[in-house]
Formats: structure tokens, sequence, C-alpha cells
């Protein structure tokens, strides 16, 4: 631990040093991030206490600048790796590093990077911290603009995979070419006074891999996918389609055996049209994905590692605890048929109803459904298991998703934002709450913040969940006080009156406060923290119950 | 940088490996429609076969084949025979009853004798194995020493003739595993076949389908017809072929030589002939020599 606190104070003071705009050897700059939790006992919430009593993880990037060269590397530290996070992250060293530089129309990346391709669902390799995913690519990126409108990419590496003292690489080679033609700038003279914008865009990308020593079947080593994508915008109209092809890519699967080892082709599309205009927005999306589980291994490994492609969540991101937490929107690997549609207005001010400020309100409405399949039986043949057909749903609701959230300025110093959802969320299919049933829930948030004067101001945050299923009612609520520009205190409560077992109707309180000064902060909290789920964009990772002190710090320069 | 980008498109773009053949050839050669799951989950380990099997511990048989017919009076004495030599437990003596003959006259069929138990392979062992005068003969481990050095013997010598295939040393062996899935009927079999000398030959791996009793008319002397007869061990059917799998290549196997088959196999509905329920029904599995045809090794399982 003293080791990892000298490295970081020396990488402040270097900092002051060499972050002189003026400095003739470049510009360093960066970040730090560390949580630490030291954890109690709990049987009440099946709280565990470790081993090591005691969790750390701690990010630091540091990059430096001088011209078009660019340097970097991200330090890392799992000292024990924090509960819940993946247990593949231990230990401390290097987790990324890189070296880039760009000439004219070329770009060079050696070692690590990040980048996607279109909506991802062909290539994404980023960095989901709060989750543990992280699927840079280690190896060479290039980039190239040939003519004005032309941008090229093309890049080959492996994934990274494990943290143990370091960077662990997958064995998979990634493959990836992608070539995005901005045809208002490539046909400038023509198109100079049109509306009209389109963007084209083709990807193809494969892998190499020769994990699975199965003998049983006959795997493929290298397998291609390729995609291509379309982007229009016009005035107020915008539209976004996307379709991907997977070829033969099978992994075991001892859950269903409907895929294991399944020879069939993936397929993703993607469609989003849009119109926006000042107080006003609609949006609508659909996506038929089937079968695009796309990974640089064939073995079995944790659900977000090696992930080459990203299958996009068409639902919204919640942000509020009951509605994040319990029953999230996790993306079916096997393939889903969801569509969603956003509808945004304002309704003007110094109106009866919009009132003296004005009042935002977003409607959205998301559904999921797995894909109508047709089973064939040819496991002992082809081993393309069923068939179907674009955009043909069956039945089987995975996820539904109803929410509209008002917000509205009261007076100067009150401002009021209220939530409703309505969730419909099959357990039986997603399996992240432990019900394996069809889950109806329904919450209510509102949000209120008070502003006492310019330094001082109060946030009160109540919430309900109703629900027959499960663990049955939720509150929650919580008072935030903080008073500018330096301190925070919050003090919250979750309750689960509704469970139906007398003993697990428990609260759940938690203490936090913090100090901000600048670009640095430091919190701490104590208290009870339920068992979850936590997701982002439909990938989720479980975060057990746990009870203890916890401390964060975040810091940039 | 033009011809660097090309470069990495056309390796992206040729790193494909469409596989049009998931399962590899060992799984490509059972009707997995028999198996009623996922061949990957199949409860025999057909990749790496020598993990199945322990020590072979069968001892020598001997294969007494019985040319036998339903209108043949002397074929229930002779099968008489053959079932007193296969009840005695020292003797280690297999039975298959065989109904051809070279003109298949005693074997026909009328409004009596309905059944027609001749077989494709039984014809063709009479047409090929040369020096079969008509029913009842046998074979005694298809050796050559039967009625003027054939492989035919007289029902009046094959006591003595087991008797002397007895002292034979235990030159090759066979062990064999099934799984029958009634819901497709079909039936998986499984075969180690090993040797323990050096031994030349091209040999066979035959394997009989053997219905243990069938009760049908059979003709006796003096036009004596019992229709409640019990023929036994009654070959229904060559598994693999009349002539079976070639198990040694080249013309000679010797200790280290271990091979490991696998056959699939539906079996005739029960329900239409109830004769083919899977207690009636066992499986012999012989070791021939193409060319001599000479038996080195035979074991009967019962399914």
């Amino acid at each position: 631990m003293k080791k990892i606190i000298l490295f970081f104070l020396a990488l402040n003071f270097c900092s002051n040093i060499l972050s002189q705009e003026d400095s003739p050897i470049g510009v360093i700059s960066g970040n730090i991030q560390s949580i630490g939790q030291y954890y109690q006992e709990d049987t009440l919430i099946n709280a565990a206490l470790p081993d090591h009593l005691y969790g750390f993880n701690g990010f630091a990037n540091i990059n430096f600048q001088k011209g078009d060269f660019r340097a970097g590397l991200r330090y890392e530290s799992y000292l024990n790796t924090l509960e819940g996070y993946p247990t593949s992250f231990s230990g401390t060293g290097i987790g990324y590093r890189y070296l880039s530089w760009k000439n004219d129309n070329v770009g060079v990346t050696i070692g690590n990077f990040y980048d996607q391709f279109g909506s991802g669902m062909i290539f994404r390799a980023y960095e989901e911290r709060q989750l543990g995913i992280d699927n840079s690519l280690d190896g060479i990126r290039l980039t190239y603009e040939p003519l004005k409108g032309i941008y090229l990419k093309g890049m080959i590496g492996k994934q990274r995979h494990l943290f143990v003292d370091g960077l662990v690489n997958g064995n998979g080679i990634v493959r990836a070419v992608d070539g995005e033609f901005n045809l208002n700038e490539l046909f400038e003279d023509s198109t100079k006074n049109s509306k009209l914008k389109a963007f084209l865009g083709a990807s193809f990308v494969s892998k190499f891999n020769d994990d699975n020593k199965t003998p049983i079947f006959n795997l493929p080593k290298n397998v291609g996918s390729s995609s291509i994508r379309l982007n229009l915008r016009y005035n107020k109209i915008r539209f976004n389609g996307e379709y991907v092809h997977k070829i033969n890519d099978p992994y075991p699967d001892n859950q269903n055996e409907n895929f294991n080892y399944i020879y069939k082709n993936g397929e993703g599309l993607l469609f989003n049209l849009g119109y926006s205009t000042k107080g006003f927005a609609v949006d609508f999306s659909a996506k038929h994905m089937d079968n695009m589980l796309w990974r640089s291994t064939n073995v079995n490994v944790g659900p977000t590692d090696l992930l080459i492609g990203y299958l996009p969540a068409l639902t919204k991101q919640h942000t509020y605890n009951l509605a994040a937490t319990l029953y999230p929107y996790a993306t079916n690997f096997y393939g889903e048929i969801a569509y969603q549609a956003d509808v945004l207005f304002k309704i003007p001010k110094k109106t009866l109803i919009g009132g003296k400020y004005g009042t935002s309100v977003a409607i959205n409405f998301a559904t999921d459904y797995t894909p109508k399949r047709t089973f064939i039986d040819d496991m002992d043949g082809a081993r393309t298991s069923y068939t179907t057909k674009y955009f043909a749903k069956s039945d089987s609701l995975l996820f539904q998703d109803f929410n509209i959230e008002i917000k509205r300025k009261i007076n100067k110093k009150l401002k009021l934002n209220l939530n409703y959802f309505n969730f419909k969320f099959n357990d039986d299919a997603v399996k992240v709450a432990g019900y394996y049933k069809m889950i109806y829930a329904q919450i209510l948030v509102l949000d209120l913040t008070y502003k006492i004067n310019r330094y001082h101001s109060l946030r009160f945050e109540t919430q309900g969940m109703w629900t027959e299923q499960d663990k049955g009612n939720w509150a929650f609520g919580q008072i935030e006080y903080t008073f500018s520009p330096h301190w925070y205190l919050a003090v919250l409560d979750q309750y689960n009156y509704g469970n139906k077992n007398i003993e697990k109707r428990i609260h759940y309180g938690l203490i936090s406060g913090g100090y901000i000064n600048g670009s640095h902060r430091f919190s701490l909290q104590y208290g009870k923290q339920r068992a979850g789920v936590f997701c982002v964009g439909g990938v989720c990772r479980a975060v057990p119950a746990s009870n203890g002190l916890t401390f964060s710090f975040t810091s940039s320069f | 940088m033009k011809n660097y980008f090309g470069f990495i498109l056309l390796i992206t773009m040729l790193s494909c490996d469409k596989i049009e053949s998931p399962l590899p050839e060992e799984f490509g050669k059972f009707d997995w429609s028999l198996y009623p799951g996922d061949p990957s989950n199949y409860p025999y380990d057909i990749s790496n076969p020598s993990s199945n099997w322990g020590v072979n511990t069968n001892t020598k048989g001997i294969l007494l084949e019985d040319y036998t017919g339903h209108k043949c009076t002397n074929c229930p004495s002779a099968a008489q025979t053959a079932k007193s030599l296969e009840d005695d437990s020292v003797k280690n003596v297999i039975v298959a009853s065989i109904h051809a003959s070279a003109d298949g006259s005693f074997q026909a069929t009328d409004g009596l004798y309905v059944n027609d138990y001749r077989t494709d392979a039984g014809d063709e062992y009479v047409s090929e194995m040369t020096g079969f005068l008509g029913n009842p003969m046998g074979t005694i481990n298809r050796n050559s020493q039967g009625l003027s050095g054939s492989v035919w013997y007289l029902a009046t010598e094959w006591v003595n003739g087991v008797n002397n295939e007895i002292n034979k040393p235990l030159i090759a062996n066979i062990q064999l595993k099934y799984n029958y899935f009634a819901s497709t009927n079909g039936l998986f079999i499984h075969t180690e076949t090993s040797f323990s000398n050096l031994i030349s030959g091209n040999f066979h791996l035959i394997i009989y389908l053997i219905r243990n009793e069938v009760i049908s008319p059979q003709k006796f002397n003096a036009g004596v017809v019992d229709t409640n007869y019990h023929h036994h061990s009654v070959l229904s059917k060559n598994i693999n072929d009349t002539w079976g799998s070639l198990i040694n290549e080249g013309g000679v196997a010797d200790e280290n030589t271990v091979v490991y088959n696998d056959f699939s196999y539906k079996l005739p509905d029960p329900t239409i002939d109830p004769t083919y329920n899977i207690e009636n029904l066992s499986l012999i599995a012989y070791l021939c020599d193409r060319n001599s045809y000479e038996v080195i090794q035979v074991i009967k399982t019962e399914l």
C-alpha cells in the first residue's frame, strides 16, 4: 500500500512540473481514481467477510503529449479486488500503455487502444470500469485518410482478458478493417448546398483462436464478420441503419442445448429514426439480433470477457437506485427483437401547465422479445439448430419498460423531478433477480432540490417500488446536503418493507460525505449495500451485499 | 501505406473458415437421428475411445454356425446338438442359427411357414464358402477341418469339432459396449479389438444381430410340424454387412494393434414384430480372416 501511495505522490509531483502548457518537453496529464472498502460481516443481508477484510481498486492514467506524439499508461491496483468486481483482476501493475503519432493523413497507435465501428455490433473495444470491462486491443492500429471524406482504419491485436499484476491478453487475435465515407465531403462540389448529409460505412472483422481443443466438433479457427452502415441527416430528421453478419462461430453452452456449439450464422439489424426541433424530439429504434455472441475465444469465459462486439441496448439507462439495480435490462446474447420509442418535449414557460419556468417531459417505451425460432432437427448434421425471420418475434417477452420523467423548476429555490417506471421483467430468461419468473413492478420517484442560498442546498429523493413478485415492495429515501463548493453529506435508507419473509424486511442504511476541491474529490460512506445488479448498456454484473466503510478519491491534473 | 492497408484488408477478408460438416468424421459415422439428444453429450467418448475401456477379460469363444431351415426335418436335432454345446459353459460355444442353403428350399415361406429367416449374409456365406452340401451343416470357428477340408461340418461332427477348437490359443480379443435408445429404437455399438501376438491375415470384425428365441412352425420327420417350435439364436441381420469391417490394414496385426469401431443401427420396430423386442436380442461379434474365413475370437452380448 505504501508503494502505491508513493507512486501516486510522485505522479502528482511530476505532473506539477510537466503540466505547464509552455513546457518544452511536452504536456503531461492524467487522473486517478481509487476506491477502498473495509468489510464487516452482516449475516442479515448475507454480506460475507472476506479473508482480506479490505478491498481496494485503484486506477491512474498518465498521458504525455508533444506535438503529434502521444504516449500514456494506466497503472492499476486490485489489492484485493473489491467484492463483486471480476476476480480475474488482481495485483498491481500496468494494465494499459500506448504510443501514437499522427502525421498529415496517417495515424499509428501501438500498444493498447480502444475503438468502435458503427454501433459496436461488429467491433467495440472499450472500458467500462464500473463493470470491470476492459477489452482494449493490444497491437497496432493504423488510420489513413487517402482523400477528404474517406476514413480508413486497420488494426490487429489481442484483447485484454485478465489482470494479474499487469495486463494479460487472451490468446485470440482480432483483425479489423473499417472504412467510413462522408459523401458530403467526398463530393463536396456537388453537395455543397445539400441539406442531406450522408455517411456510409463498412467493416470487416475476423478473429483467429485455437483455444477450444474439443475433438467433438470441427471448430472454425478463423471467423469473420462484416457490416455495413448508413447514416443520413436531412434538416431535423436523421436515420441510422446498420447490418452485421457473422459466419459460423460455435460456443459451448451448458445452459441451453439449442445453442450448444451451433454453426448458425449470426445477424444483427439496427435502425434508428429521429426528429428533433426546439422543444420537441421523437426517436424510434428497432433491433433484430440473432446469435451474435462474438468473442475472441470459443471456450467458456466470464460473461463480459473477450467480447469483440457489443450488442446495443434499446432501453433507457436509469440512474435512480431502485429502477437501476433491481430489474435492469440485460442483453440476451441468444437474440432479441427490440423496439424503443422516445418522446421528449418541453411545455412552454409561463403557461398554465408549463408553469413559470417551463416543464420538460420525457416519455420512453422499450420492449424486448425473444425472436421467433423454428427449431430444426439438424444437431447431427449442419447444427444450425433453428431458423428465424427478420423482426419476427415470439410471444416470449424478455423486458418491457415504460417510463415518464417530468422535470420542472417550481421557483427560484425549488426544482422537481418526478419519475414513473413500469417494468415487465422476465427473470426466467434474464436470470438476474434469482426469481426466475415474470416480475411486474412499478416505481415512483420524487426528487426535490431546494437551494437554501448561494452555497447551501438540500436534495430530497424518495422512491417507492411496488410488486407482487420477487422480494415485494421497496421504499427508498435520501437527504443530501451540499454546502458549496467543498462539502456534501448524504443519508439514505432502502427498506424492503414488502418482503413476504418478515425477517428480510431489512433497512439498508447508508451515510456518506465528501470533500471536493477543484478536480480533487474525496468521499467516505458507511453502511449497508444490498445485493443487486449493476448494468450499463445492457451489460451487467452482480453486486453482492456488503456492509462496511468505503472511501473513494478521484483527482485529475 | 496504401499497400499496407491493402494487405490488412486482404488477410482480413480471407480469414474465414466456413465449416460445412461440424461433426468430425468419427461422429459422422453415426446416424445421429437415432440419438435423442445432442451428439456432444453422447455417453461414450468417441474422440478418445480408449478412455472408455478397461482390461478385456473375455475368454476364447467358439462360433458354431448352424445352417438350418424351418422345412429341414433333420435340423431340429442338429439344433439340439448346438444348444447342448452352447449350454456347456466350459466350452464357451456361441451358436448362431443361420437359415440358409444353396437353393433355399428348406427356408422358403408359404402359408404355414410365414417367417422368412433368410438373410443376405447367410445366403452369401453358403455361396462363397465352398463345400456346403445341405442342411443341416455348420461351421466351427469356420476352420478348415470340416468335411473334405472345407469349413463345413456335418452335425454329427460338431462335438468333435468343438473339442478340437477348445485348446487353441487366444490371439485376439473383442470387447463390446452398446447404448440403446427406446424412443428412436436406435442401437449404438462400440467395440475394441486387440491382438496379443503377431499374426498375418486380413481380419474383419463382423457383428450379427441375433433374436434369442422366435416361435414359429418347424418341420420334423414323418410330416410332423411343430407350430410352437422355439427357433434359437436366429441370425436376423448383419449390423456391418456380410463381411464386416476390416480391422488391420496391411495384412498384419501385432500386440500393439488396438482398433475401435463404432456403429449405429435402427432396430426393427418391436411394435410391428415383437420378436425384435430389445430383451430378445443379442449381438454376436467375431473376428474372421477374410481369406481363410477362420474365426479367431467371438463374443456374445445380450441386449
